[in-house]
This record gives C-alpha cells, structure tokens and sequence, in this order.
C-alpha cells in the first residue's frame, strides 16, 4: 500500500450534500484502493476492536454458563450471575455485540470497496459505533441485573433496544449513502446481500419490538412473532453478509471470477424470497393453525433452492485452487464457513419435518444447530475477513501466522467437536423425551457427560478467541519487523504457474 | 385483549413497506441491466491493480505469491 495515495486529501462533502435530491459529482473522484481503505481505517478498525471485546465477554458467559450445567452452585451466590441470567446474557453479547458489529465492520468495508469511492461522513460511523456499543452495553447490564424481558433473540430491556437500534440506523443511513454516490455502474451481489441485510435488519428488529413490547399483539400471537424475528435475524441479517463476505473473499484472494454469477443472483433473490416465511417450523406442536407452520416448514425446504445455488458456486469457483487454502488465511477460514452454511442450512431444512422436529425441538440438538450456523458459518467466515482487511487498514502485516494457525484449529476444532456433541445428545434426549417409559429425570441425566465435553468445546474456541485478539491488538502496535510477504500458514515449496 | 387498530395499522405498513421495497429493487435491478449479461457482472471486483489471475491475500503493495497446481 503506498502511503501516499493513502493521505492524499479527500473531498468532504456535507451530510445534507450526501441525502439531497442533487448529486454533487465533483466529490465523486475514482479513488485508490488505498485510498479508500485509508478512508474507512478508524471506524473499521473501531467496529472491530469493539466486536472482539464482545467476543471475549461473550466467550467467558458463555463458559460460565456451559459449567453450570454440570456445576449448579459455580457463581451462584449472586443473582446476576445464575444461569437464567449468564446464558441471555452470552447470547446477546455474541449476537449484538459480536456478530452483528463485526458483520457491519466487514459489509462496511466492503461497500466501501465495491462502491469505488472513499467513505463519505466517516464521523457518521464514528457516532453509530459509539450508540451501538451503548446500546449493547446497558442491554448486556440490563439482562444482568435482572431487567430482561424474557423473549428469547430480544432479551435486551426497551431502553437498550431503542439506543441499539437508532445506532444500526446510522450505519444503514451511511450505507445507503455510499451506494448512491458509488462509482461502480454494475451492482455486485454482495452489495446486494450486504443492502438487503442492513435494510432488514432495522425493520426486523423495529418490528419485532413494536408489536411485542410497544403495540403488543395478543398473547399467543407474540410467540409466532418471536420466532419470525429469531429466524429471520439469523436468516436475513448474518446470512446474507456472511454469503456476501465468501462471494467476495473467494473469488478475491484466489483471483477467478465466481464460477457462474448467475447461480450467484438467483440465490440471493431466492432467499429474499423464501427466508421471510420461515420461523414458525419452532413451534410445531405449539397452539398455532396448522397453515401457519406449513408455511414456514414449505418455505424452509424452498431454502434448499438458494443454499444449493450458493454450495455449487463456492465449490465450483474453488476447484483446481483447494491447495490455496494451505497458504491463505482468509481462505481457510472463509471456506470452512462455507462448508458450515452448506452443512447448517440443511440441517436447518431436516429440522422442519415434522416428525424431525418432534424429537429435536427441546433438545441441546437445537443448540448444536444454532452453533453451526452462527459461528461454523458466520464467525469462521468473518474471522477469515478480518484477516483480509486489517493489514490493509494498518498497512502492517499479522506478526504471527502461529497465533492464526492456533485460531484456527482452536476455533475449528471447537465449534466441530461442539456440534458434534450436542447433535448426538440432543437425538439420544430427544428420543428419550418421546418415550414415556424413560422418566424426564433420566432422559436428562444421560447428557451429563456430553455437557462436560461441550465445555471444552467451548473451552477451545474461548481459546482462539484470545489468539485472535492477541493478533489483533499486535497488528495494531505493529509488532515486530515490517513484512515482505504475506502472512501465509506455511513455508513449502509455491508453484508459480497457472492452475 | 384484543388488538386494537393502531397494531393492525401498523402491520398491515411493515407488510407493504417490505413488499413496496422487494419489488423496486427488482425493478430497479431490472431497469439498470443487473438481471442481464451476468458474467460481465462477476468481474467488476477485479481490475487493473488487481486483475484476474493474480490472488490477493498478500500484505497491501505486494503481489500475491502463491497459485494453486
């Protein structure tokens, strides 16, 4: 990266400039790819940093709460740290504070990137980190000291939620702005994706709100409104960045175009079309019409249809380049998640069955899911940007490929030995549940011994975690000798030609 | 307790909202030629500084060094 281009003066038009009706084409100047990464650097960098702190809080409740499976009293002198609280607590830290932040950073830079123009209103970014994280904070604070409302995916109190969502509001107002002004005339699908999710998100996450705690729907309607916005968030939020991270990063690091873009646009048309009617297939069983779940169970298997368009292409755009994934960081992690979004959105379309889900809901084989795609997929594949980005924004290499080799396979290892575990757990208690011979003390008391080993799943993955920050704080210090070559994960012999 | 009319009012304006939104970006998607001449489409992520051919995770300034057999 030339430091140069990077501090060469950028136009700064005024916010009111940006969202009038008139363009003002004389800041739309081409800009450098340094250019623009210089641009972006502090809000990214800020974006993530906070992410990783969520990461490692949410990784400690996480443990805290896993142990209290096996270890009842473990903290349970005080009452914000009893299971009730810590797990709520774990999920939102990772999903508010993790996922979705490091989720922005990444679609961020990337809309950035695609849009050919350095950032306008970096402040604007600056302002949205600062209210999210606050709204996080008192969310994660309120959940603790005992004001969660107790809706599962919403637990955080109203007065964190409103601060939560004006921040992600901000983000999505900057986004659009960058598309408007972009130089680029073709809109590439994962600026589609990245669009859509950070457009459904503020209207999932206000929705959901305003008819459950502020025009709240009768009782029993609310629990079909939990479920559309606990899918869906999942679904339409961190799917479509996470897809349109590997539709990106892919291609990028290997230098081939994805194998068909076709497949690509149908894939992401599909899923905004079939994605919003899941959700319900969570309550089978529950006092609901019976059209009511058939729908969300129809459109879960018309899933098939995008996830299979997506699987295609990531393999097809990787084959006869597998062996970059012994030298590329960002590769390794990227297509581990989209191996994981392959594996987790068909389990996700099983689970629908009925008679499926009859033995699975209730179980920790829910959880196993939930892990697979949340972090299998999602987390692996925003690992794997980040590791693309950052030494771009810092113009400083990773100091050590070591740490990321431990990441890695902690992270890997762990999320695969977590879902391995609570999927044959979850079926045997399943089964268990279902047999009115087997007493619900027992059905209970098998899984045990498979609690203590997703502990040390989770275990391994905290582990990562803490290589992963490391890395990131000593690539900020720019630590150690300035590099020449990229942090690759090994030294062998490189083959130079042509695939 | 039944709902009252400001919730259906409200739901009924999240469901065209959404709706309205989908379909102009289809239209949009159309009317600009990104449902047309797809495999042009896939290159624009590229370009002269980074062209096909030439992987990417490299530090910042450097060319890529690896390439698949």
């Amino acid at each position: 990266m030339s430091s140069a281009v990077a501090e060469a003066p950028l136009p700064k038009p005024s916010l009111i400039q940006s969202l009038s009706v008139a363009r003002s084409e004389s800041v739309d100047e081409r800009a450098e790819r340094a250019q623009i990464d210089h641009s972006m650097r502090g809000p990214v960098l800020l974006f993530i940093g906070a992410a990783i702190a969520w990461l490692l809080i949410g990784s400690l409740l996480a443990l805290v709460a896993a142990l209290k499976f096996n270890l009842p009293n473990f903290l349970s002198d005080g009452a914000w740290l009893t299971f009730g609280r810590v797990r709520p607590a774990h999920l939102n830290a990772v999903a508010y504070g993790w996922a979705a932040q490091v989720g922005a950073a990444v679609a961020l830079w990337m809309m950035a990137r695609l849009s050919r123009v350095a950032a306008r209103h970096g402040g604007l970014l600056y302002v949205a980190c600062g209210v999210y994280n606050f709204g996080v904070l008192i969310g994660i604070a309120g959940i603790l000291s005992g004001h969660s409302t107790s809706v599962e995916w919403l637990e955080f109190p109203r007065y964190a939620s409103i601060v939560l969502f004006a921040g992600f509001s901000l983000i999505g107002i900057w986004s659009v702005i960058m598309f408007r002004f972009r130089r680029t005339g073709h809109v590439y699908v994962s600026m589609w994706y990245i669009l859509a999710a950070f457009v459904w998100f503020p209207w999932l996450y206000a929705s959901a709100n305003l008819i459950i705690f502020y025009l709240p729907v009768q009782a029993a309607v609310q629990g079909p409104v939990n479920w559309w916005y606990g899918h869906s968030f999942l679904g339409l939020y961190f799917t479509p960045i996470g897809l349109g991270a590997a539709y990106y990063f892919i291609p990028k690091v290997i230098g081939r175009p994805v194998h068909s873009y076709y497949l690509s646009i149908l894939g992401f048309w599909s899923l905004a079309l079939f994605y919003p009617w899941i959700g319900m297939q969570h309550l089978i069983g529950g006092p609901f019409p019976a059209w009511m779940i058939s729908v969300s169970i129809v459109a879960s298997f018309m899933m098939v249809v995008p996830v299979i368009t997506t699987s295609i292409n990531h393999h097809f755009t990787m084959k006869g380049y597998f062996d970059a994934l012994r030298w590329s960081p960002t590769l390794r992690f990227v297509v581990f998640g989209a191996l994981a979004y392959t594996l987790a959105s068909v389990q996700g379309s099983l689970m629908a069955v009925r008679s499926i889900n009859e033995i699975t809901h209730f179980t920790h084989y829910t959880v196993g899911h939930a892990h697979l795609g949340l972090y299998g997929f999602f987390s692996m594949t925003m690992f794997g940007a980040v590791y693309y980005i950052v030494p771009r924004l810092v113009d400083w290499e990773w100091p050590s490929s070591t740490l990321i080799r431990w990441h890695f396979w902690l992270s890997g290892i762990g999320v695969i030995g977590m879902f391995s575990v609570l999927t044959f757990a979850g079926i045997v208690q399943g089964l268990a549940l279902n047999d009115a011979k087997i007493s619900f003390l027992a059905s209970t008391n098998f899984t045990l011994p498979f609690l203590w080993l997703r502990s040390l799943s989770g275990l391994a993955m905290t582990a990562g975690h803490v290589a992963f920050a490391a890395s990131f704080v000593l690539v900020l210090l720019r630590s150690g000798a300035r590099q020449a070559q990229p942090t690759l994960l090994g030294s062998a012999e490189i083959d130079p030609t042509p695939a | 307790m039944p709902m009252d009319i400001t919730t259906y009012l409200f739901i009924a304006s999240a469901i065209v909202a959404a709706l309205g939104l989908a379909l102009g970006a289809l239209f949009y998607a159309a009317r600009t030629a990104n449902l047309s001449n797809f495999e042009a489409g896939s290159a624009v992520i590229f370009d002269e500084r980074e062209p096909i051919g030439q992987p990417t995770d490299a530090f910042p300034g450097t060319p890529g060094v690896f390439r698949s057999r």
